[in-house]
């Protein structure tokens, strides 16, 4: 339970870092190292699926998007997914069913990924944030509550996708971390090179399953700690009471 | 986390102003040039726009440089969209200056709206100008003309090779177990991707993009043009007002919200006949509009309104009834 005491209480912080704007201050450099929207009225950091997009249509070499985002890959990996993601949270705190991952949709992903910056290539507008629910959420709802936006088609759009995936997370935990997230994608590619990183002792595993019983990603941890879904959560770690699983901040890798 | 606040805190307080700053970055290539004397020589003006606002109408002419004289093509950029490069070609003619080495100056000057603000910005720029005798034009022409500037996208082809270098290290890291020198060149093009991000004011553009609000995305309506009309609390407040107020508008061709402001003086005026108006082009009167403190320092700042017997200047339509009555009832 103590791991995830911390991991709540760093979530609270990444909930914090996403409304900073509540202090007064606006809109900083900053890459928020997850998906959190900048059309939020109190964010302060720039969504690095909004600026990659933007970035794309202004045909900007990413320099700084690519050396921000390698830098957070190196950092966490997925574990920003976990640890730090305020939309992560909220997958979490609607993961009631842990349903077992398919491995085949897994990569849709990716598909989310090529298709956000194809789409903003081809249409030169930012077509992913006028459906992402992130935006519906953080942004549409907000603002329409504040009597802003209006109820027209942009904001039906966005509640229409938000409660799709809000469906999709009741019934599948963390559906929108295991399937649609395109960060995720993005931060996937650095799972197996980030400090942060689990271990496994093959020896001490019974292959008792509790982990996998509890992995809100749907994995087998024993089998698919690290790969591009884990987001090193430290579920399984927490259940594991033979140690065969451990969380380490490294650069070293052992088996 | 602490660390992300502190970021915060710095980069909020190193943000550059929002406004009234220069949003273009540049250049001339090449910076020195050689000119046969009564010949002419190439230049290129390379516009950066560094901001999420259009520049327009950017037009170059040559500053304090003798007998020189210049041609540019096209004459005059209309826009430069945000995070793009524009470019004016510049035939630099020596006529009858003698030889020797001249400092040439270019000034060039262009403009930009933010919100309900508009801005004309004066920059100057430096180049170095060689005139040699006429003969060696004949011989050896020493103009660099524009095709011979270089365009090699060197940004991408470095992007294109961090790529393959990535991929090749994330595929490596795959493989092996133990990868501190793949982490140390991970590390390494991390710093060097951010370090170049910076020093290209890509930071810059990532906040300004981000603060940028997408009306289209959240459901929000698109600003429309403002209706002038004063409201009937205004114009009972107006009417109030009693002596004289004389106020002068400072507007220019190129603001987009000096019309907004001009009809809400109208208006104004028609309720009180105590007050006067008179509209002023800054473009025809710079004398004034610098009196007023409307141009400073090469920054023009558009629409202004000015109560002329205390000097009070409203800048902008932000809140403008408000501000506009507060300032008429200044004084009794």
């Amino acid at each position: 339970m103590r791991l995830t005491r911390i991991r709540r209480a760093m979530q609270g912080g990444g909930l914090i870092l996403g409304l900073f704007g509540a202090t007064g201050i606006g809109m900083t450099h900053l890459i928020f190292p997850g998906i959190h929207c900048y059309a939020c009225p109190l964010a302060v950091t720039v969504c690095p699926i909004g600026l990659m997009q933007n970035l794309v249509i202004f045909g900007t070499p990413p320099y700084f998007w690519l050396g921000t985002i390698l830098a957070y890959g190196l950092i966490a990996g997925r574990g920003f997914c976990g640890w730090f993601c305020p939309f992560g949270l909220l997958n979490d705190l609607l993961s009631f069913r842990k349903a077992k991952i398919s491995r085949s949709f897994s990569y849709t992903k990716f598909v989310v990924l090529i298709g956000t910056i194809l789409a903003a290539w081809y249409f030169a507008d930012t077509m992913f944030c006028k459906l992402c629910p992130v935006g519906g959420i953080e942004a549409s709802l907000p603002y329409f509550f504040l009597g802003v936006a209006r109820f027209n088609r942009p904001f039906l759009i966005h509640i229409a996708t938000l409660s799709a995936v809000l469906i999709g997370m009741i019934l599948i935990s963390r559906f929108w971390c295991r399937y649609l997230c395109p960060m995720g994608a993005i931060l996937s590619l650095f799972n197996r090179v980030s400090l942060l990183h689990l271990r496994f002792d093959p020896d001490k595993c019974s292959k008792c399953d509790a982990c996998t019983a509890v992995c809100p990603m749907g994995l087998t941890p024993y089998e698919d700690y690290n790969n591009h879904n884990c987001i090193k959560c430290g579920a399984c770690v927490e259940v594991c009471k033979l140690g065969a699983l451990t969380l380490h901040y490294s650069p070293r890798r052992k088996v | 986390m602490a660390l992300f606040l502190l970021g915060i805190i710095a980069t909020a307080i190193a943000a550059p102003a929002a406004a009234q700053e220069p949003i273009l970055d540049l250049s001339i290539v090449p910076p020195a040039v050689s000119i046969p004397a009564g010949g002419e020589a190439h230049l290129r003006l390379i516009a950066k726009n560094i901001s999420v606002h259009e520049a327009e109408r950017l037009a170059v002419s040559l500053a304090g440089a003798g007998r020189f004289t210049i041609e540019t093509v096209p004459e005059e950029l209309e826009a430069i969209e945000p995070f793009s490069t524009g470019t004016i070609d510049i035939i630099l003619r020596s006529g009858e200056t003698p030889e020797g080495d001249y400092n040439g100056k270019l000034a060039i000057v262009y403009t930009y709206c933010s919100g309900e603000l508009c801005f004309q910005i004066a920059d100057t720029l430096d180049f170095e100008i060689a005139v040699g005798p006429a003969s060696a034009a004949v011989q050896t022409p020493s103009v660099a003309g524009p095709a011979a500037i270089p365009t090699i996208p060197w940004p991408w082809i470095g992007l294109g090779a961090v790529l393959v270098i990535l991929t090749v290290a994330l595929i490596e890291a795959k493989r092996t177990t133990v990868n501190r020198y793949i982490y140390l060149i991970l590390v390494l093009i991390s710093f060097a991707s951010l370090g170049y991000g910076v020093a290209d004011h890509q930071h810059e553009q990532a906040q300004g993009i981000g603060a940028v609000l997408c009306t289209s995305c959240v459901g929000l309506e698109e600003a429309g043009p403002k209706e002038a009309s004063l409201s009937d609390e205004g114009i009972a407040e107006i009417q109030k007002i009693e002596g004289e107020r004389e106020l002068i508008v400072f507007y220019a061709p190129w603001c987009h919200a000096c019309p907004y402001a001009e009809a809400m003086v109208e208006k104004a005026a028609e309720h009180n006949p105590g007050i006067s108006y008179r509209f002023v082009d800054v473009e025809q009167d710079p004398d004034l509009a610098a009196k007023h403190g409307i141009i400073r320092s090469g920054r023009t700042v558009v629409p202004a309104v000015v109560r002329t017997d205390t000097g009070k200047v409203i800048f902008g339509v932000e809140r403008f009834e408000e501000r506009l009555i507060e300032m008429l009832k200044e004084g009794g």
